[in-house]
């Protein structure tokens, strides 16, 4: 059976600006089609990763492929795969949405008829058509970014590199922006993103890739952080009847607890274990106890906790990482 | 069929057109400028109409030329002093590579949009022109072969303000200091050189005595000039994997052998033939200062192009390659073609100048492999060769007092480490007859040379086994082609 080639690869990548290291030995893979979430603090190395995956960089060391082109050897193949959204982008004066697309339209080969209609289902898609003749630097930053995001897939790319696209974005074109994404990913385009608001990269994304200092400390689905980093253990939400304190004492007494949090008649607790039968067990001690448990519920872990659990596991090292080309 | 007029034009100049087409700046000078000149035509006709002997149509016409001058010469290349950096500063320029443009094509298409621009105001002010023939005195066909000369000049100075425009901040600065205190002897030495300041101050320009056959081949000189001050502008914003160097080196090499077949051919008299040669290696030479202070980036994107060619095709490329070492061998190909160039031609300035080109040439090979061999972490190496430059100035004018000697021979003066050299050599000054020093100063600058060539010998070998890859992956494409049918 002949093997898939991954739409990217990347193996023992490394990169440093002035002698600071930014990205130190990073490999990973992504197959075709997938949506993956790249997250990482700031000065984590994010950027300059995919700057280098978008040919904007050149890797000190290492190989970055992207569907089987080297990036530092047939740049011009891969650009013609890649739509690169960076963080920010500049605007030009006295050009209008049209005239900026249509611009791209005809730098990345499109002729006449064919440009005219590129450049309108473009519009369409990412809801521009009605802002075609305002000029792109009096644009909000929810239409500039639909804007960057419709110039990022004008020339039909088969790889989307995203940084930081929902960055300053209000709640409503948040929305906007992941249906978008949404519609790609159903079309089978193989999407990297980075985001700083973890809970929507979980909702969007098929993997998620946590870098820290330079390294990639988990690469897999948010399903399977769940496990490795819950060590076995499992987040739970009791609501009692009346007084949480009964509660709060008989969890003190308990061994295998430790209380994540407390409000009016509810307590957020992680317990040790989380087997259901042994989940049975302690319910029914504390019914037998005496408190009073109106419900006991079992919570996902949320990704913003996750991640900081990641890094906490990591080992710290002396010095920050570099800041790389912008935030990541 | 539904044609448009921007699909037969590159998509830079149509995006810089509408842009530049719609901002307030031209708009406004436009308008004023018309408004200026239908003032200045009808106060001239009134002022004719009361007093027609007392009339002066050259003050008329120096009115018409200062407008002119001013537009294409000062405001013009101006204009594009900015334009790349404002296009790195506003952080557009990756969006451009990522849609395929090339820099070349970048460049290319900011500066045919400023020159297009400035045409459209020279032609706004065509009817003045002609109606100034009314008022007499006016010497149509001379002013009109003036204007091409300003024209062409423009677009070269359009061309030089592009490429400034992508250097780094400090060079940039240290530009618009030097124009901001030669301005105005500039525009008046140039302007009357072209012929628009001439009409200005009175005078004739001393081109517009100049025959068909030495006009054309000037002509083609400037445009020789004017791809190679672009490929410079280019090579500023390139990316690594664009190979604008070997570009530029390749275009001055073009610009030396043009210059020299139109010697042979009998379009330019000897001693014109022997300054534009030696202009164009003068100007490869300073290219190659510039080059040696870069470093290498062996990529295939680079060894494609004369990958067609097998072994011969790698070693006529092998002096094109962006770095140091690539510009190493172009300094020994230019002082090869200067030696070759000299000897056919009888001129008494050609040993000399010779002498004087293979001082050069050790003299800009020295501070990058002082570099290579003892640190070759240098942030900036341009300026530290520039600075050992300096250094070595300073010490033999300033400390050994050698340019006192020198004075005698004053090409010296501007290569210092040909004095220092000449110190070392205990002879107490420098000899005037510079042919004598011809053999030495080649011997070290070959030597040099191959010293730079051992120092580099592991980027030649990785050199050599990219160019087999691209070699055999250009023999598996052509392998798997389909045969043609009978």
């Amino acid at each position: 059976m002949s093997e898939v080639r991954p739409m990217v690869e990347l193996r023992g990548v490394r990169k440093s600006f002035d002698g600071v290291d930014a990205v130190r030995g990073v490999s990973f893979e992504i197959p075709a089609g997938q949506v993956v979430g790249f997250i990482g603090a700031n000065g984590a190395g994010k950027t300059t990763t995919m700057r280098m995956m978008a040919t904007l960089e050149i890797a000190d060391e290492g190989e970055i492929r992207v569907d089987g082109w080297d990036v530092r050897e047939h740049p011009g193949e891969v650009r013609r795969l890649v739509g690169w959204m960076p963080d920010s982008f500049g605007t030009y004066a006295h050009v209008s949405v049209f005239d900026y697309l249509d611009f791209y339209a005809r730098a990345c080969g499109y002729r006449r008829e064919e440009r005219r209609r590129r450049v309108a289902e473009v519009m369409e898609f990412a809801d521009l058509t009605s802002l075609a003749d305002r000029p792109m630097n009096g644009l909000s930053k929810g239409m500039a970014q639909r804007l960057c995001f419709g110039r990022t897939i004008l020339h039909d790319p088969r790889l989307l590199i995203l940084d930081e696209p929902a960055a300053g974005l209000d709640p409503k074109a948040r929305l906007e922006f992941k249906n978008l994404v949404r519609l790609l990913k159903d079309r089978g385009l193989t999407i990297f993103i980075s985001s700083h608001i973890l809970s929507e990269l979980g909702e969007m994304c098929d993997a998620l890739l946590f870098i820290d200092q330079g390294r990639v400390v988990h690469h897999g689905t948010a399903e399977s952080l769940q496990e490795t980093q819950g060590d076995g253990a499992c987040l739970l939400e009791i609501l009692v009847d009346g007084s949480e304190q009964p509660l709060l004492q008989w969890l003190s007494q308990q061994p295998g607890w430790r209380v994540l949090g407390q409000s009016q008649g509810a307590v957020r607790a992680e317990h040790a274990s989380a087997l259901r039968s042994d989940l049975v067990v302690v319910l029914r001690r504390m019914v037998q106890d005496g408190i009073r448990v109106s419900e006991f519920r079992r919570q996902e872990r949320r990704l913003e906790e996750l991640f900081v659990d990641v890094l906490k596991n990591q080992p710290r090292e002396g010095h920050t990482s570099a800041q790389g080309r912008n935030n990541g | 069929m539904n044609t448009d007029f921007g699909d037969w034009i590159g998509p830079m100049l149509v995006k810089e057109l509408r842009q530049g087409l719609k901002s307030r700046a031209f708009g406004l000078s436009f308008v004023l400028l018309q408004a200026a000149l239908v003032l200045l035509i009808t106060f001239s006709v009134l002022e004719y109409r009361n007093n027609p002997d007392a009339f002066k149509t050259q003050e008329l016409s120096a009115y018409f030329w200062l407008v002119i001058t001013v537009m294409l010469l000062v405001i013009t290349p101006l204009r594009a002093f900015n334009d790349l950096a404002g296009e790195r500063k506003a952080n557009t320029l990756e969006l451009l590579y990522m849609s395929g443009l090339t820099s070349w094509r970048i460049a290319v298409g900011k500066w045919s949009s400023l020159v297009f621009q400035s045409w459209l105001f020279v032609l706004a002010l065509l009817p003045y022109a002609v109606l100034r023939y009314y008022f007499g005195s006016v010497q149509l066909a001379e002013e009109g072969l003036a204007l091409v000369w300003m024209l062409l000049v423009s677009a070269l100075f359009t061309a030089l303000g592009l490429a400034v425009s992508g250097l780094p901040n400090a060079v940039r600065l240290l530009c618009t200091g030097a124009v901001s205190i030669l301005f105005l002897p500039l525009l008046v030495g140039v302007g009357s050189i072209v012929g628009g300041g001439a009409r200005i101050f009175g005078g004739s320009s001393p081109f517009s005595t100049l025959d068909y056959a030495s006009g054309a081949g000037l002509v083609l000189n400037v445009l020789l000039l004017i791809v190679g001050a672009l490929c410079v502008a280019a090579s500023t914003i390139a990316p690594p994997a664009e190979n604008q160097q070997g570009r530029l080196r390749g275009l001055l090499v073009c610009g030396m052998v043009f210059a020299a077949v139109l010697g042979w051919v009998g379009v330019f008299e000897p001693d014109l033939q022997f300054f534009m040669v030696s202009f164009f290696a003068f100007l490869g030479m300073a290219v190659a200062g510039w080059h040696l202070a870069t470093a290498p980036s062996p990529l295939h994107a680079h060894l494609e192009p004369f990958a067609r060619f097998g072994k011969l095709g790698w070693l006529a490329g092998s002096w094109m390659q962006p770095g140091w070492p690539g510009a190493l061998l172009f300094v020994l190909g230019l002082e090869g073609l200067m030696a070759a160039f000299t000897r056919s031609v009888s001129l008494k300035s050609a040993a000399p100048t010779m002498a004087v080109f293979a001082v050069l040439g050790a003299a800009l090979l020295t501070p990058p492999l002082l570099r290579v061999l003892l640190w070759r972490r240098f942030k900036h190496p341009l300026v530290a060769d520039f600075l050992v430059h300096c250094l070595s100035c300073a010490f033999v004018g300033g400390v050994a007092q050698v340019s006192k000697a020198a004075l005698n021979s004053p090409g010296f003066l501007f290569f210092p480490p040909a004095a220092l050299w000449a110190m070392f050599r205990g002879e107490g000054g420098i000899p005037n007859d510079f042919k004598d020093w011809f053999p030495l100063m080649l011997s070290l600058s070959l030597g040099l040379c191959l010293l730079g060539l051992l120092c580099s010998r592991g980027y030649w070998r990785k050199i050599a086994g990219l160019s087999a890859e691209v070699a055999a992956a250009r023999r598996a494409r052509t392998a798997s082609k389909p045969a043609a049918l009978p």
